[in-house]
């Protein structure tokens, strides 16, 4: 096996260790460098298995990957097409295609079913919530107890009566702090790219694992902007019961860690750790994007010349 | 957009206090801002193709209804956040999920353990 296949096929390996970085308690300390982490494995994923295609597509014409690709896209350029592909060689492009293809597609439909669920959410917030404009609050007449933001433009923080009950006002302003938080540092971005790869892969159990871990990693990011940690753990335990009004909600697995971290004052980071994890991602991102980048770099003539009169060695 | 929202509420209000129907002008008039006709015409026909509003012809002006009672339009917006399907979509951040009744006990205890300490 060659060292371009090998480096492709080696970036889908961290996938395996998800499990364990959703339970480690140290992504706690750290949300936003486990969240860069999550996000360099689910991304070196998608390219390792995109790249690993493509190089055993080109391996038959050259077995240095760059120079492969040069061979190949000067085929198609001059209009060979995909002549001098066996099955097996096509079958890997079509599968590299394929990737590409659903993964873009399941984004894309991700992004629409959000944004018209938020819109529809931002106008039964309308006309069903009253405005509060000097602290920029809806208010829902519910007994219910729920607090939660339509992200995105327009965007909307709305609580709804039976929160405002059972809250004192620190609590309250704890609790808009977070949803503050989730609307300005745009989560729900964050968050998208995990919503389609759960929904593209759904057998795949990193795909569920990493959607529920960066959830979680997202609301501690978020509670780390409440000024005094307690009232926002006692907003968090009084809001997490179920309600007099029936319980709806679904079970979060968040709650517990959430409370523990805000209580155990569990949120300092250490500096090394948040060194180490970043680097970490670098590592994992480092290997198919070197692969992908080769065949740009790896120019065997002035950069500025013709694609076509570029010979190889 | 702020402003149009709460046109778009008031409008609603006056439909649901107007169960049997109301004439766009009369409807207008009834609005404490004071909206032109045409203006609260446009919200209607926009309110209605989001399928908030209904229309009958009645003579030569339509008479409007709300399409949705108002609670179940507190219901829908309260079961979008709520519910496992809007978690799932990530179209809404909620607050936080809800824990069994044990849960909370404890977490409550680990908490008042820490005040009095």
């Amino acid at each position: 096996m060659s060292p371009w296949l090998l480096s492709a096929l080696v970036a889908l390996l961290p996938m395996s260790l998800s499990a364990r970085l959703a339970r480690a308690e140290w992504t706690w300390r750290h949300p936003r460098a486990a969240l860069a982490l999550w996000q360099a494995v689910a991304l070196s994923a998608g390219l390792g298995a995109i790249t690993a295609g493509l190089v055993a597509a080109v391996a038959p014409l050259d077995a240095v990957f760059p120079h492969g690709m040069h061979t190949f896209v000067r085929g198609l350029a001059s209009g060979h097409g995909l002549h001098g592909l066996g099955w097996a060689e096509f079958a890997a492009l079509a599968w590299s295609a394929g990737v590409l293809v659903w993964l873009v597609a399941h984004t894309l439909r991700a992004s629409f079913a959000a944004m018209a669920e938020r819109r529809r959410q931002r106008l039964l917030v309308d006309v069903a919530a009253e405005h509060l404009p000097d602290v920029d609050v809806y208010v829902l007449p519910s007994a219910r107890r729920l607090a939660y933001c339509v992200p995105g433009a327009g965007g909307r923080v709305v609580l709804s009566q039976g929160a405002i009950d059972s809250l004192s006002a620190a609590e309250l302003q704890a609790v808009l702090n977070h949803e503050r938080a989730h609307a300005k540092g745009r989560h729900d971005l964050v968050l998208l790219p995990f919503v389609a790869l759960s929904r593209a892969f759904a057998w795949l159990p990193f795909a569920r694992t990493a959607r529920q871990a960066v959830a979680v990693l997202l609301e501690m990011i978020a509670d780390d902007h409440a000024r005094d940690p307690i009232p926002l753990a006692r907003a968090l335990v009084t809001m997490a019961q179920p309600s007099p009004a029936g319980a709806l909600g679904a079970a979060d697995a968040g709650v517990v860690e959430r409370v523990g971290r805000l209580v155990a004052r569990g949120r300092d980071a250490v500096w090394w750790v948040s060194v180490l994890v970043y680097s970490s991602a670098l590592a994992v991102l480092s290997g198919p994007v070197v692969v992908l980048v080769a065949p740009w770099l790896w120019w065997d003539c002035h950069p500025s010349a013709d694609l076509l009169s570029c010979v190889p060695d | 957009m702020a402003r149009l929202g709460t046109l778009e509420r008031s409008i609603m209000d006056a439909l649901w206090r107007h169960p049997d129907g109301i004439f766009a002008h009369d409807l207008a008039a009834k609005l404490p801002s004071q909206p032109a006709t045409t203006t609260v015409l446009t919200v209607l026909v926009r309110l209605g193709n989001k399928g908030m509003v209904t229309r009958e012809r009645v003579g030569r002006a339509h008479l409007y209804r709300a399409a949705v009672d108002k609670d179940a339009v507190v219901a829908e917006a309260m079961r979008a956040a709520l519910d496992d399907a809007g978690d799932i979509e990530g179209a809404v951040q909620r607050f936080v999920g809800t824990v069994s009744p044990e849960v909370a006990a404890a977490l409550r205890e680990a908490l008042d353990a820490r005040e009095s300490r």
